[in-house]
């Protein structure tokens, strides 16, 4: 009995350093795969945009003591300005949606039909993305090549971005829109779920003492949600930085060639690894596999942060300030 | 306490045949009762004998949950409150719960919380000056030392109770309902809401909902007994403590 404790134990122990483990050890090895880019690069992997894998089939050039293809230069900014702006097109359309929808679920479903929603919206999380992608591909390129992005430059191009040629319908808009649809369940459930940690006194005295169901959802999300809210939101950041196939699939994956407006193909750090990865194999070099390590390692810094603060806000509490006793 | 004629003091509130269920259970069954202007009318009961449910249905609170099921009249001066607005009838009829709930702001904006949420642009004096009567009114002003700008959750017990009957108070309800006003509270903080009832009861109806029989025989004008979610005996403040109903009996010597 009690060795099988003893080993119960440690068997726990172990298990519960696997993550930790895990996560360690996947930082080790993309800072170590890094290392010859982040020589070879420098400063200028972070101030160019350029990304030229070089010529294989000369002879490599030695710089700052690591061999790298002849001609070769890498830099993320292109791909980082792609994650960054799809991202930030996501959340500008999914924070909105899913507001509403968790003041909607909160305050105005009959309870059995909220548990319906909440799961339908969990599903929604579900979808791999590659399905989003194909989507992507079949409806929403053609849609916005034929006309939203038409409409868009004729009525709006007196705002900056707005103006300009039409590529495909592949591009920041389009991976936007996908971004938002991956990223809005995470979004609501945060929100929905603080909502639920509202004291029901509270509830019951706001709407005592005549409050709208719109006031009542209005003080929740700014008084006691306002932590989950930010997190959520911070949370959904994370997962768009990091989406690779839906992006990959309707950005236009395109290099070198900085956007000119928003119907711009475009190209993400996740979506770039992914599809540079085959031929950064054939470098006898290795420095394009490294220089995509350090890409690695860059996003994983940014998406990791967001997702550290994400949850540190999110878990701080819907209750802040109130004490019920 | 003072005989009074049930007639000839004003109704403000007519419960007619009310009947609360839910899918499995009944609630309350067949209540009638009169809430009197000007009065402090009590509603006792054992716990769990559907009195806090009664009071959420009179100011329409109970409709919030899909589950419950209302049938019978409520008339608040003699028109049905099905036909009030919900957010106009919550503002005539405020209700104070059992467990203080202050919001996590200051005392100052709680109590000007109602007012706010009711768009009345009150110049700052105005608004003082009503925050301070509703606090006075409440008992509560003189206790905090004009110190308003302190969190609503950092007060006592007692003075939160407080603070939410302020709440309450300053919208100018007509009817003020207390849930349980003293069932968190000690000794000292009970009788200080002793001295509030009576006193409110001057401006405003008083509904108030208790098991303690102690504070019912202190300040109740009419005493209603619910009993296993039925409406069982009415009686002014001496009346209903020698009625000779069986349940009534049976409650009063549980009670004490």
């Amino acid at each position: 009995m009690k060795t099988s404790n003893k080993f119960f134990n440690f068997l726990t122990l172990l298990m519960a350093a696997v993550p930790a483990v895990v996560l360690i050890s996947i930082i080790v090895f993309v800072v170590y795969y890094s290392i010859p880019s982040i020589k070879y690069n420098g400063i200028s992997f972070f101030t160019t945009y350029l990304w030229n894998p070089g010529f294989q089939f000369q002879a490599p050039i030695i710089r700052h003591g690591v061999p790298a293809p002849a001609g070769s230069s890498f830099g993320l900014d292109l791909f980082l300005l792609g994650t960054l702006s799809t991202s930030a097109l996501a959340i500008f359309i999914a924070f909105p949606v899913s507001f509403l929808v968790s003041l909607n679920v909160e305050l105005y479903l009959p309870a059995r039909i909220k548990k319906f929603v909440v799961s339908m919206i969990e599903l929604f999380a579900g979808i791999p993305s590659v399905v989003y992608g194909l989507w992507g591909i079949i409806v929403l390129e053609p849609l916005l090549f034929n006309n939203i992005e038409p409409w868009m430059a004729q009525h709006l191009s007196f705002i900056p971005g707005f103006k300009g040629e039409i590529y495909s319908g592949a591009g920041l808009i389009a991976s936007g829109i996908i971004l938002s649809f991956m990223i809005t369940p995470i979004v609501t459930s945060v929100i929905v779920n603080s909502f639920d940690t509202v004291p029901k006194e509270v509830k019951d005295g706001l709407f005592s003492l005549g409050a709208t169901k719109w006031e009542v959802g209005k003080y929740l999300i700014t008084r006691y949600s306002r932590a989950s809210t930010v997190g959520g939101t911070l949370l959904g950041i994370g997962r768009a930085l990091g989406e690779t196939m839906a992006v990959l699939m309707v950005s236009g994956a395109v290099t070198n060639v900085l956007p000119s407006n928003l119907y711009s193909a475009t190209n993400t750090m996740a979506a770039a690894i992914a599809s540079l990865l085959d031929s950064a194999f054939t470098d006898s070099t290795g420095m394009n596999l490294a220089a995509l390590a350090e890409l690695a390692m860059v996003l994983m810094l940014i998406a990791l942060a967001a997702s550290v603060i994400g949850r540190k806000i999110a878990g701080r509490g819907a209750l802040r300030g109130y004490e019920s006793d | 306490m003072e005989e009074k004629s049930v007639e000839k003091v004003e109704k403000v509130i007519e419960i007619e045949k009310l009947k609360i269920k839910t899918k499995n259970k009944v609630i309350l069954d067949r209540v009638d009762l009169n809430i009197f202007r000007n009065n402090v009318n009590t509603i006792v009961g054992p716990s769990g004998s559907g009195k806090s449910t009664l009071l959420r249905s009179l100011n329409r609170l109970l409709e919030m949950d899909p589950a419950m099921e209302v049938t019978g009249d409520i008339l608040f001066e003699k028109r049905n409150i099905r036909d009030f607005d919900p957010v106009e009838l919550r503002r005539e009829i405020g209700l104070v719960f059992q467990k203080p709930n202050p919001f996590p702001m200051s005392v100052y904006d709680n109590v000007a919380f109602g007012l706010r949420i009711q768009g009345k642009k009150l110049k700052r004096e105005e608004m003082d000056k009503v925050i301070v009567q509703a606090l006075e009114d409440a008992d509560l002003y003189e206790e905090l030392g004009g110190n308003l700008k302190q969190m609503g959750t950092s007060l006592s017990g007692g003075q939160q109770q407080r603070l939410c009957i302020a709440r309450a108070l300053v919208l100018r309800p007509k009817v003020l309902m207390l849930d349980e006003p003293t069932s968190a509270l000690d000794p000292i903080a009970k009788g200080k809401i002793v001295d509030l009832i009576r006193s409110l009861k001057q401006k405003y109806t008083v509904v108030l909902v208790t098991h303690d029989m102690n504070l019912t025989r202190k300040v109740s004008d009419y005493t209603n007994l619910i009993y296993d979610g039925k409406f069982v005996a009415k009686g002014t403040g001496t009346e209903f403590f020698e009625s000779k109903i069986e349940e009534v009996k049976d409650f009063l010597s549980e009670a004490d």
